[in-house]
């Protein structure tokens, strides 16, 4: 018999290397090109943009941060299971926009959206530099949650940091040679695995106390206060929800991987029937969060609120279904780095590069340097993991916040003919600054979250200064509104 | 098919889509309570669960209608 810990691991690390083979045979079976390494020529299936986006939606924060929240918080973590539901309806609306601009006017990243609409160039830079700078904290995520998972299941027999890099190092490989089409079909073998693991994680209530309702009852005596908002803090009250629910339903598709998944699909169609059917897979979520408050009761001395999943997976299952848990939350946390890198690299590439300081690069040129930014995408988010591991947490808490500011410049483009780029430029940084000023110096006033705040100045701002100066030319505004008008 | 139709069935969706967003940010205050107990689990809960499937039952229903295989 083999020790528990070297069988998850062979099953965690079999898992990657599938995943490895399957991404580069997918990657190298397509003649390499801007459009293809990008938005996998246009031409993902119904199938495999559905799992490509539900492994990206669903992280390693799904994973542990879900618990993670609801073993030190409580009730306040229904936010999430909420916003897995609204934003899809949000996805609903946006998506099949993206994808028919994009196939007209050529665009392959989300900033190439502002750079067109806006007929800037420098609007796409600052664009596309806010977004990376509020992605890379998403992405040192990724692969602290891997190491952590790593490090569990294999019970203590690798380190952390050796996981890491293990991991990522063979991420960047497979992203440089497949592309997006890598990425996603990688996402198919993990979706699978989450709704097994979702399931199974429903059966550890009844296993333990005979049910949902004695652990909740249970749960009532011991801390009452995790089961209602403002929550076990105290600092998550009603305008704390509705805010964040706002925040979160509205933020979700600004972000930049998602845009350009969209872009990936076959037809709007396609996209918009991902998006309706995707919102079926959130359901996978409540189990996690159950598992979280389960915790609380089992295990009321966690060092690290992140670790209860993998502490009741490895005291109520045996040692092959931790390897599986393992692997599929190594999967999630992967995947979803894997976008991720993807997304900044190609975005780098396109927007800085290609659209700002070097616009005599080619497509193709501009596609090998996408391919050699992954790796420094990488090991930034590696090194700054290693080194700086609290950092970034910072930036981490605006992160929606973040992405949320560009909602105007998206939203406005579509629906309006006078927003102009000084109105988006100017709204966006406005926006932005207000998220830091109210992150840092008044944490989220009366309770409403940041990026609501910031989304409020920026609107304003880019309404007043988009009225005092001149619209792009005629034939943009009318190619984008054309496309957003109803179609037969 | 006349462009009247394919608007109607567009805003036929947007309604039917709108309705989870609208229903789950502006009904909070209303529903941050531990009693009644369902389906073993403390209101807030449930209600969460409840919008977990009746959601993505209106998404889907909304893509239905929207490509006109649900005619309206």
């Amino acid at each position: 018999m083999l020790p528990p810990g070297t069988l998850a691991l062979s099953i965690i690390f079999g898992w990657i290397a599938l995943s490895t083979i399957i991404a580069i045979l997918a990657g190298i079976l397509k003649k390499f090109s801007l459009e293809e390494w990008f938005v996998a020529s246009r031409g993902l299936s119904f199938v495999v943009i559905y799992f490509a986006l539900a492994a990206e939606i669903y992280s390693g924060f799904t994973f542990l941060g879900l618990a993670g929240w609801a073993y030190k918080f409580g009730a306040p973590i229904l936010y999430a299971l909420a916003y897995f539901v609204t934003a899809y309806s949000v996805g609903f609306m946006l998506t099949p926009y993206y994808n028919r601009i994009a196939r007209k006017l050529g665009l392959v990243t989300q900033p190439d959206y502002f750079v067109t609409r806006y007929e800037s160039r420098w609007l796409g830079v600052l664009v596309a530099i806010i977004g990376v700078i509020f992605f890379v904290p998403y992405i040192q995520l990724q692969i602290g949650a891997t190491g952590i998972i790593i490090e569990l299941a294999s019970y203590g027999a690798i380190a952390r940091t050796t996981a890491m890099i293990i991991a990522f190092v063979l991420v960047a490989l497979f992203i440089f040679i497949g592309g997006i089409r890598g990425v996603a079909w990688t996402n198919v073998l993990q979706g699978i695995l989450m709704w097994i693991i979702a399931i199974a994680l429903l059966s550890v209530p009844f296993t333990t106390f005979g049910g949902i309702e004695p652990m909740f009852r249970q749960l009532e005596a011991v801390s009452p206060q995790h089961l209602t908002l403002p929550g076990a803090a105290g600092i998550h009250g009603i305008p704390w929800y509705m805010s964040t629910l706002l925040l979160c339903t509205l933020g979700f598709w600004m972000f930049p991987h998602l845009v350009m998944r969209a872009y990936a699909a076959k037809d709007e169609k396609t996209i918009m029937r991902s998006t309706a059917w995707m919102s079926w897979y959130s359901i996978l979520a409540f189990p996690i969060v159950i598992v979280g408050l389960y915790a609380i009761l089992m295990y009321p001395e966690l060092a690290n609120p992140d670790w209860a999943v993998m502490w009741t997976v490895r005291d109520m299952f045996p040692a092959w279904a931790v390897g599986l848990v393992g692997a599929g939350g190594a999967a999630a946390a992967i995947s979803t780095g894997a976008g991720l890198i993807q997304a900044s690299a190609g975005i780098i590439a396109r927007n800085v590069v290609q659209k700002g300081f070097w616009p005599k690069a080619s497509d193709i040129q501009t596609a090998w340097i996408a391919r050699f930014l992954v790796f420094i995408v990488t090991i930034v988010a590696l090194l700054l993991q290693l080194y700086a591991p609290s950092l970034l947490v910072s930036l981490l808490l605006m992160s929606y916040s973040g992405m949320v500011q560009f909602f105007p410049g998206i939203v406005l483009g579509l629906k309006t003919k006078w927003v102009t780029k000084a109105g988006v430029a100017s709204g966006l940084i406005s926006g932005v600054f207000v998220v830091i000023l109210t992150t840092y110096v008044w944490s989220n006033p009366l309770q409403i979250h940041s990026g609501i705040w910031g989304l409020l100045v920026n609107l304003i701002v880019t309404i007043i200064v988009s009225k005092i100066t001149t619209p792009p030319s005629e034939t943009t505004i009318k190619a984008f509104l054309e496309e957003a008008a109803t179609k037969a | 098919m006349s462009e009247g139709e394919a608007g109607k069935r567009e805003r036929c969706a947007l309604y039917l889509a709108l309705i989870a967003p609208v229903i789950m940010i502006l009904g909070a205050p209303l529903i941050n309570r531990t009693e009644p107990y369902i389906a073993g689990m403390p209101f807030i809960f449930f209600w969460h669960l409840l919008w977990l499937i009746i959601g993505p039952i209106f998404l889907t229903t909304a893509y239905l209608i929207r490509i006109g295989k649900i005619k309206v």
